[in-house]
């Protein structure tokens, strides 16, 4: 009878074990890594300037949205595992073209194994996300800042830097574009057939062109001669802006 | 069934060693008697403060943090006796010192102005004006060290606080450490960012109306709350955008900025160059951490050179909008306010004050 208890946590032990290797086996990480342009350009903050439409150069110093319910996409098309709630991905450290093209990566833990035929990415903070608040959250989560207190919404994405409108040299003119608010959040589905394998690294690789995000493809755009500020849900920039970014951002293949 | 309890037994007498210290030279006088039975505290927040950091090797406990306040106010921790934590961060000022740039031994001055020490346990991206140090724990060693603060070694610390009465037996309350020998620098370390952990303001006049509904803000207080927060629909020439760096609840982002304080040709000609003296990053010179504005009108002067008298030359200079420096913020933009807009945001300001946090009797320097 000894034995038999003696040899009970062996046995549990064991089969823990077995359980265990089958859980690592089924599940893997995987890196969502995002690089930045402005057009053909890497994009680099302070360093570098960008041209402009109507004869504007601009230097960026920030950039960065927030990425929410990202879900990977069955073979049927719908719906597979959620791999991630939300994160904040800044490229305001990117002070050089080696940190651009290293880009930004957030990494994902116990990812389902499989294949998959496609990823989709909600842009800004998910509505059920944005009723939160910082105090939700502990101090290092991505939602713990960039919260309006008085528009009850998270800041889904800020772009600030200068430009130089009058052509001058001189970057006079400091461009703050803060978008947030529930109907600025768009999704997209990027479908392309993605298999995720245990024991190996797994990446999927987005590209965002700032650029594309002011300027639309019938070219109308943002005009930092009249306007450099937008910190609002309503305005209809910041409608632009988010419907720009839908365009913007694509998968590397 | 037997060896196993002998295998338990082994085990656990294997995990209560203290590593690096060789008993068996130990002279009868090292030895440290008391009890060690640590208290495990969570600190005590409202609902719409972030959760803090964990720092898993130095859990909270009512000892710990009892030993930390008793090394904070001793100014045993500098080499001639005379400069304590508290003699720059005095609590009735928000834990500042009232002074442009703090003095430490023998009228040494520094560069630099003493920081509030409000809500360190959600600093999330470094301690000191220019980031240095990535926790408290590690932060702790720099103003002992410093020549121009206290002016000491970890070693010349720990002889001291060796031969005190009382300092072994806090010693050993807090870590459980059996003889003098193991008091070592990391733990009076731990023990004061513990207490520096502990001081949590979240109870101001902002805190009860905006959070508990508890009383209304003044009519001049309510017109500078919406200046301070206020992101407009179209772009106007009064909005000062104060919450983009000093975001609620805790009134700080966590980041390094050029506020545009200064007027200078190229980055390197900073005369203090802040985050970018510390990383080497050419952009990041003249950047500075963002203080929270909790208890802002405690913590005179301002800026990480006291520069400001007051929060009213502080508003002035913002509302210049900087001097176009490359890595200026660009949220540093020129706004006009009348002396009514002015005086309306500074009492928005004053709201942020929590008289139950200089005043609480946890903070003072406590009674040997």
């Amino acid at each position: 009878m000894k034995k038999i208890f003696l040899f009970l946590p062996l046995l549990w032990i064991l089969a823990f074990s077995a359980c265990q290797q089958d859980k690592e086996a089924s599940l893997t990480d995987l890196t969502l890594n995002f690089t930045a342009d402005f057009a053909e350009d890497p994009l680099v903050m302070y360093g570098r300037t960008y041209a402009y439409p109507n004869s504007t150069d601009f230097r960026l110093q920030l950039f960065q949205f927030y990425i929410s319910d990202v879900y990977l996409i069955k073979s049927d098309g719908t719906a597979g595992p959620k791999v991630l709630d939300v994160a904040l991905v800044s490229f305001g450290g990117v002070q050089s073209e080696s940190e651009a093209a290293q880009g930004v990566s957030v990494v994902l833990k116990d990812v389902p194994v499989g294949q998959y035929s496609g990823i989709r990415l909600g842009l800004g903070v998910d509505p059920v996300l944005n009723k939160t608040q910082p105090g939700d959250y502990r101090v290092d989560h991505p939602l713990s800042t960039n919260y309006w207190l008085m528009s009850n919404s998270y800041v889904f994405s800020k772009i600030e830097g200068n430009a130089d409108t009058d052509g001058s040299g001189n970057f006079n003119a400091e461009v703050t574009l803060h978008v947030g608010g529930d109907n600025n959040y768009r999704e997209k589905t990027f479908p392309q057939p993605i298999e995720l394998r245990a024991g190996q690294p797994n990446s999927l690789g987005f590209s965002v062109d700032l650029r594309r995000m002011l300027v639309d493809d019938t070219g109308k755009f943002l005009n930092f001669a009249m306007m450099t500020q937008i910190h609002s849900d309503q305005s209809p920039w910041a409608v632009f802006i988010s419907d720009n970014f839908m365009e913007a951002i694509s998968m590397r293949k | 069934m037997r060896s196993i309890i002998f295998l338990a037994l082994f085990l656990a007498s294997c995990s209560k060693g203290s590593p690096g210290v060789d008993c068996t030279a130990c002279e009868e006088t090292d030895v440290i008697e008391g009890a060690y039975m640590p208290e495990y505290v969570n600190l005590e927040l409202p609902a719409w403060a972030p959760e803090p950091l964990e720092v898993e090797d130095n859990p909270l406990t009512r000892q710990g943090i009892a030993l930390g306040r008793r090394l904070f106010f001793d100014p045993l921790l500098s080499s001639d006796g005379t400069v304590s934590c508290a003699s720059c961060h005095d609590p009735a000022k928000s834990f500042t010192d009232g002074a442009a740039i703090s003095t430490g031994v023998e009228g040494r001055t520094g560069t630099r102005s003493a920081m509030a020490l409000v809500n360190l346990a959600f600093h999330s991206n470094g301690f000191f004006w220019d980031g240095r140090s990535p926790d408290l724990e590690s932060q702790v060693l720099i103003p002992i060290t410093d020549t121009r603060e206290m002016n000491t070694s970890p070693e010349q610390v720990m002889e001291k606080l060796r031969r005190h009465g009382d300092y072994p037996r806090l010693f050993r309350e807090a870590f459980g450490i059996g003889r003098k020998s193991e008091m070592s620098f990391e733990q009076l370390s731990k023990a004061i960012a513990q207490f520096e952990r502990s001081l949590t303001s979240f109870n101001s006049r902002f805190d009860r109306v905006v959070w508990l509904n508890e009383g209304w803000f003044t009519d001049a207080e309510e017109r500078g709350r919406q200046l301070f927060f206020i992101e407009p629909f179209v772009q106007i020439d009064n909005h000062p955008g104060c919450s983009h760096c000093h975001l609620s609840p805790l009134f700080m982002d966590n980041a390094y900025r050029n506020n545009g304080l200064d007027s200078v040709g190229t980055l390197e000609q900073f005369s203090d160059p802040g985050l970018g003296g510390f990383n080497g990053r050419p952009f990041d010179r003249g950047k500075f951490k963002v203080t929270t504005l909790r208890n802002i009108a405690l913590t005179a002067p301002y800026m990480h050179d006291g520069r400001f008298e007051t929060l009213e030359e502080v508003l002035d200079n913002y509302a210049k909008g900087g001097h176009g420096v490359v890595n200026e913020d660009a949220n540093i933009l020129p706004f006009r306010l009348d002396e009514q807009q002015k005086a309306d945001l500074i009492a928005f300001l004053h709201t942020l004050t929590d008289t139950s946090f200089v005043n609480n009797p946890a903070f003072q320097k406590p009674v040997p």
